[in-house]
């Protein structure tokens, strides 16, 4: 379901993988088309488009994913509830942070209150004026845009009502995002799927192609594009946590989508450690074939370091990525986050702020790391998720929290405002985009 | 293992020994150098614990690994290998790490490495002052990583390095450097008469070690003194 | 009663007579064992008593060759120079060589794995023997001991090793009987599942077999060594496939957990109440030396402290051991070519503390500058130190550090051992390791202090029979009765499992963990030193834990374990000279008798360093059972 793959998942997931040896060729099992064709290349009028590279953005990842009772998702809490203890209610909830709801003009009562009685309302991404506010922010803060998760195991045939909410999302973030001039982008998730499931993505994407008619350059401006085409992210590729779908089959799905006229640039999620094939990653070096076919590399850092481990970790795992990827001629984009936090997700008081915040300081850590290493581009993860707690937009304050049971809620610290870290993501997006005046130590607001 | 493995074992290697030798000797052999992307020089090493390159010979089956040490000038020959391919890589340098790569070595095969040092020491001087040999020099690093350590090391041979030293003089600064400070380490040779007899020259080298995994140090070229 | 080495040969034999024709002809040797020796419950003794035989205590017989090396079978030559596992630490060094951890040293793999094997099959049968509960219960922990024991030693010398949970059928295909390598992690959770299958099927008790008690004892020992290479870990990383699969290394999160288990383990030992220290209140630092002394050299005197003790009862190949004959001094031979190879260190004797300075390791200072860094040699400008006698630098140090070493001149067997090398000349002139005499008055003076081999102990390098660190060795020594001048004739027991180890391994888990109950860790930890002499507490920090935990148990074969797991090994042997201290006489002193000293690098060695690598040993054979090797290998 959810990228929820932690280092302390990893010894035992690593046991799995180094039992069953897996052997895998890559995509060239495909036999190629014979007598090879010469095909056109696809040329995209980009007249009008506001982000023809990804390049000096910094974009953050958008989960969309939930629902508020009484909205018409019909969708229940969707992703604020937690099955493992009976829903959503005070000791009880998939998330750790709690929406800084002053903002949003469509709320929906929860069954959670805050100290002095009074209900703490939420709200729902299936209402258009939610998902605007968000983009609103984005401009605000500059956050230059989001990557929409579509997680694949959500809108297959066989979850309409996923498949529903995922597409008014889009809809909602689509209309926003071109009022707002944020930078917009799918990303499916391949997380739980099936390697049918992954052929299936391809059908998904062309109904998206048409249904919104995606790649129209007058009508989606911001739709991002990368190396001339509209950029695509397929993201989960190469962990060895078991998954049901091959690199073999991703490597099939994306040879599918580019197609020989090369109709999309691709953007790859993959493990931390997918350049040296260890740790998280499985080892098939059918990942680096598959890598060289794609046209940006992003690596998913969320769980592997804190802000003690962050310059050992990273450090060299950086400056090596950056070195393959400029060797084989690919885009590279680190992922910065700014905590992390599931003790509610997980029903584990040691698992609130397990990876603590710290005013920003671990956040900026990562971002100047990544900029003194010689990124040019990062993705934040995540703009709106609140089950693990990496959460960028306004989240209320430690103490503005709804009362929670036995358990609770983890918040902005007190000495932050609600928007602390839009305004240092915001930042960010300010160094990157080539403003000087910042360095390794964090801006001061 | 299990014993009935074991007794297989033997008995392979019974009847291995059994065998007359009758294969070719090595005839082939890889050379090449480390080279920093940047500046074009070769990248300083150590002869001992320093880089290595791993060796992987095509068409085995038993996965072991050969290994190469690199000099400490940066250069690595190795003249016995049998003509095959070959999966090369450098493993535990003290450069941003590099890919694998796959060379057919046929004769004398040379195989270059591009790197970039995860740190270079500038501005580099090592000079006697009275009884002591104070090394000054600043740091450029590549990475964000913390330093770990900086060294100023001597030696009676000129492959002088932290593994191989009559005496070190070193500092934990467990810190990112500062580009503009200007680092400074001595060697008292009176407090060290033992070992650095007076009126003998000795090698001199400084070095700094960078804090990732089982990096190695950079070094400048070493100095007779 | 004392278990014995009974053996038996089966197996052995048909692992070495196997040969290239007969090789398929072998049946799988399980379905012949079982009928034959598991049988009669004498049968099952005798299996035990084997199988205890192979456990992998790391004890007199015990050196970089492996377990046993006392002349049993399937050992190689017992005269390996008497290189013991203490001179591949700081605690000593060899008085000829200038040895350190080599690749092959300390290997433990085939041999581990016929114990695992031999156990599985007694595992097996275990359900189908007529015999009462309570015995069952006690082979079905006995066996959990010694496959504990066996995983134990295996872990902490390769990392995470193939689990061999069941006996394994051979169906004809060496294939199938392949079994990867579990990671790290794994293999030490075995480690603790086998332990507390243990505890809970061994009865409490003393005597020579496991109990429950010696079954903690080797969980609190595994549990602070996992503990350990968690925490540790990051100050040696390593890199390769091991690593990459995590074969090898631990995350330094799984530190809370085994030191948790350790802290439980050492807590059912102390509570107990079966065991207390030997001797806890002496009246006076020679005392202390004496009762120290005592309890090493004959254990079973000492029976509350000792938790599990491994018997060398009966002279002879397989049964006595060579500690007397390769490490009592020189003077004391009696004919054996061989002696005073065990050379304590002055780096070993600095670490021990002054009655006076309580809580700090007090270095021997030799000068009037106090500097105890200054290896140089002796030198005119300096201004040394006299003494009255060449121990008296040595007064007020530790009791432990008496009862472990013996110092220059002090008695042993009756006699003064005589460790001096060489005088100041009235005119100045040092003359230092080179024999040599002067006639003053009428008086002749000898460098080593006396005129002939038989008569000193120190610092000649005639036969590499005396000590060139200044001090010879006492812990473990016979004092009772002349050497034997042959091989395997010494009859010392050792102490596998100690209760002050207990008590070391209970305020290490405690302090590096930040957990459990700080005060009666440190009341262990002060019980410890009181008994040695000590009348002031010392608070529990990591480094009075490490000093103590050094010097209690010194030569007891742990210091190799303890740089190994807390990832010291490395930096503590960086180009490291080993050090000694010279005693010599001052002649300018004369009449009066006065003795100097220098500190000095070992005479005729060289640096050590550790290499990274050398905390997993190799995995042999790789080629056909087709494992990852650990890096760099």
């Amino acid at each position: 379901m959810k990228k929820l793959t932690t280092v302390l998942l990893m010894p035992l997931l690593l046991a799995i993988t180094c039992c069953s040896k897996k052997t895998q060729s890559g995509g060239d099992n495909n036999p190629p088309p014979n007598p090879p064709q010469e095909v056109e290349e696809a040329v995209y009028d980009e007249t009008g488009c506001l982000y023809t590279s990804y390049r000096n953005l910094v974009m953050a990842g958008y989960q969309g994913w939930f629902a508020a009772e009484g909205d018409e998702s019909n969708r229940g809490w969707y992703h604020f509830q937690n099955g493992s203890c009976g829903g959503f209610k005070p000791g009880c909830s998939a998330v750790d942070f709690w929406p800084d709801m002053t903002e949003y003009t469509k709320k929906y009562p929860s069954p959670f209150s805050f100290a002095n009685g009074s209900n703490a309302p939420l709200y729902s991404p299936y209402d258009e004026e939610s998902v605007d506010l968000h983009f609103k922010w984005m401009k605000d803060y500059g956050i230059d845009g989001v990557f929409m998760q579509r997680f694949v195991v959500e809108i297959k045939e066989s979850n309409p009502s996923g498949k529903r909410h995922f597409n008014k999302v889009l809809e909602n973030a689509l209309k926003a995002a071109e009022k707002y001039q944020r930078a917009i982008c799918v990303m499916y998730d391949l997380s739980g799927c099936s390697a049918a499931d992954v052929a299936y993505l391809e059908k998904d994407w062309n109904e998206l192609q048409s249904l919104f008619s995606l790649f129209d350059n007058k009508k989606h401006p911001t739709y991002i594009r990368h190396n001339g085409k509209p950029l695509l992210s397929i993201w989960g590729v190469g962990f060895n946590d078991n998954r049901q779908y091959s690199i073999a089959d991703a490597d099939a799905l994306i040879s599918k989508l580019k197609g020989p006229e090369k109709k999309i640039s691709v953007m790859l999620g993959v493990p931390y450690y997918w350049r040296t094939l260890s740790k998280d990653t499985e080892s098939s070096s059918a990942l680096h074939t598959l890598a060289k076919k794609c046209d940006i590399i992003m690596p998913w850092a969320v769980g592997r370091y804190n802000n003690d481990s962050y310059n050992n970790v990273a450090g060299g795992e950086l400056a090596g990525d950056i070195q393959w990827c400029q060797a084989n001629k690919l885009d590279y984009v680190p992922l910065v986050f700014p905590g992390f936090s599931w003790g509610n997700l997980k029903n584990d008081v040691n698992a609130y702020n397990s990876i603590p915040r710290l005013k920003g300081d671990f956040l900026w850590k990562q971002v100047a790391g990544a900029k003194i290493s010689g990124a040019k581009s990062l993705y934040v993860a995540m703009f709106d998720e609140i089950d693990e707690g990496t959460g960028i937009y306004k989240c209320a304050k430690e103490d503005a929290l709804p009362l929670h049971g036995d358990k609770k809620f983890v918040g902005i610290e007190n000495e932050l405002a609600s928007d602390y870290y839009l305004w240092l993501t915001g930042q960010a997006g300010k160094w990157f985009r080539g403003e000087s005046g910042f360095s390794a130590t964090k801006p001061a607001r | 293992m299990n014993k009935i493995i074991s007794i297989l074992f033997i008995g392979l290697l019974a009847f291995t020994s059994c065998k007359k030798d009758n294969y070719d000797a090595p005839n082939a052999g890889l050379s090449g150098r480390f080279v920093d992307a940047e500046t074009g020089e070769l990248v300083q090493q150590d002869i001992i614990r320093g880089t290595q390159i791993e060796i992987f010979e095509h068409g085995y089956g038993t996965g072991q690994l050969q290994y190469l040490i690199v000099k400490n000038d940066g250069t690595y020959e190795n003249s016995l290998l049998f003509a095959n391919t070959y999966t090369i890589k450098p493993v535990r340098g003290n450069f941003i790490a590099v890919e694998p790569q796959d060379i057919n070595i046929q004769g004398k095969t040379t195989l270059d490495f591009t790197v970039t040092p995860y740190i270079r020491l500038k501005d580099v001087s090592i000079n006697k002052n009275g009884n002591k040999v104070v090394a000054s020099f600043k740091l450029e690093q590549k990475v964000i990583n913390n330093i770990k350590k900086i060294g100023l090391y001597a030696h009676s041979d000129s492959r002088v390095g932290e593994p191989m030293r009559l005496v070190a003089a070193e500092q934990e600064l467990n810190a990112v450097s500062d580009p503009n400070h200007t680092y400074t380490l001595e060697i008292d040779l009176d407090a060290n008469s033992s070992v650095l007899k007076a009126g003998t020259s000795y090698y001199f080298r400084a070095g700094a070690l960078i804090d990732i995994g089982d990096a190695k140090l950079n070094y400048a070229p070493a100095v007779k003194l | 009663m004392k278990w014995k080495k009974a053996r038996i040969y089966i197996f052995s034999v048909a692992l070495f007579t196997a040969s290239c024709a007969k090789v398929l002809d072998l049946e799988p040797t399980d379905r012949i064992t079982a009928d034959v020796i598991f049988g009669d419950p004498q049968g099952v003794k005798l299996y035990m008593a084997d199988l205890y035989s192979q456990l992998p205590i790391e004890d007199f017989a015990y050196f970089r060759q492996g377990f046993n090396w006392n002349g049993s079978p399937g050992t190689g030559d017992v005269n390996n120079g008497g290189f013991a596992p203490a001179m591949s630490t700081d605690e000593a060094v060899h008085s000829e060589f200038g040895d350190f951890v080599g690749n092959d040293d300390f290997q433990w793999w085939d041999k581990g794995y016929k114990l695992i094997r031999d156990v599985n099959l007694l595992i097996d049968v275990i359900p189908t023997l007529n015999i009462k509960d309570d015995e069952r219960a006690a082979l079905t922990g006995e066996s959990a001991f010694i496959k504990a024991y066996a995983y134990f030693a295996l872990a902490k010398r390769y990392g995470g090793v193939p689990l061999i949970k069941e006996s394994q059928k051979y169906d004809g295909t060496a294939e199938s009987l392949k079994v990867p390598r579990s990671t790290e992690k794994q293999t030490w959770d075995y480690v603790m599942e086998l332990c507390d299958a243990a505890i809970a099927n061994l009865a409490p008790g003393k005597g020579r077999r496991a109990s429950k008690w010696t079954a903690y004892a080797l969980k609190s020992r595994a549990a602070l060594h996992a503990a350990s290479l968690a925490k540790f870990g990051p100050r040696a990383p390593m890199s390769g496939d091991a690593v990459s699969q995590n074969l090898i290394g631990l995350n330094t999160s799984d530190a809370a957990g085994y030191y948790s288990a350790c802290i439980a383990a050492c807590e059912a030992i102390i509570n107990s109440g079966e065991f207390r220290l030997f001797r806890p209140s002496p009246a006076n630092a020679n005392e202390a030396a004496e009762n120290y002394r005592l309890l090493f050299q004959d254990p079973n005197g000492a029976t509350d402290e000792a938790i599990f003790i491994k018997g060398f009862t009966i002279p002879g190949n397989g049964t006595g051991q060579n500690y007397d004959i390769w490490y009592q001094p020189a003077q004391v031979a009696n004919g054996w070519p061989h002696p005073g190879r065990m050379n304590p260190t002055l780096d070993l004797v600095d670490l021990y503390e002054s009655y006076d300075n309580p809580g700090q390791s007090a270095p021997i200072v030799t000068t009037t500058d106090g500097n105890v860094n200054d290896y140089n040699g002796y030198s005119t400008a300096k201004t040394y130190l006299r003494f009255d006698t060449p121990n008296d630098i040595f007064k007020n140090k530790d009791a432990r550090l008496w009862g472990t070493a013996i110092l220059p001149q002090t008695n042993w067997k009756g006699i003064p051992i005589i460790i001096q090398a060489g005088y100041v000349k009235p005119d100045g002139q040092a003359v230092i390791r080179v024999k040599d005499e002067i006639t003053i008055n009428g008086t002749t003076y000898y460098t080593y202090g006396a005129p002939s081999t038989t008569m000193y102990s120190g610092f000649d390098t005639y036969g590499g029979n005396n000590t060139r660190t200044g001090f010879s060795f006492k812990k473990f020594m016979n004092q009772n009765a002349p050497v034997v001048p042959g091989w395997n004739q010494g009859t010392t027991d050792f102490i596998e499992f100690r209760y002050a180890e207990i008590l070391l391994n209970y305020a290490e888990a405690v302090v590096e963990s930040g957990t459990g109950n700080a005060a009666a860790a440190a009341a262990g930890l002060n019980d410890i030193r009181k008994r040695a002499g000590h009348t002031s507490t010392v608070a529990l920090t990591s480094d009075n834990v490490q000093r103590e935990r050094r010097v209690e148990l010194a030569f007891e074969n742990k210091r190799f374990w303890d740089l190994i797991r807390r990832r010291e090994f490395h930096t503590q042997f960086n180009n490291r000279f080993m050090h000694s201290i010279l005693p010599l006489q001052d002649l300018r002193a004369l009449p009066d008798k006065k003795y100097i000293f220098v500190r000095v690098n070992v005479p005729n060695t060289n640096p050590k360093t550790f290499e990274t690598r050398a905390y997993y040993r190799y995995i042999p054979g790789i080629g056909s059972n087709g494992l990852v090797q650990n890096p760099q290998y």
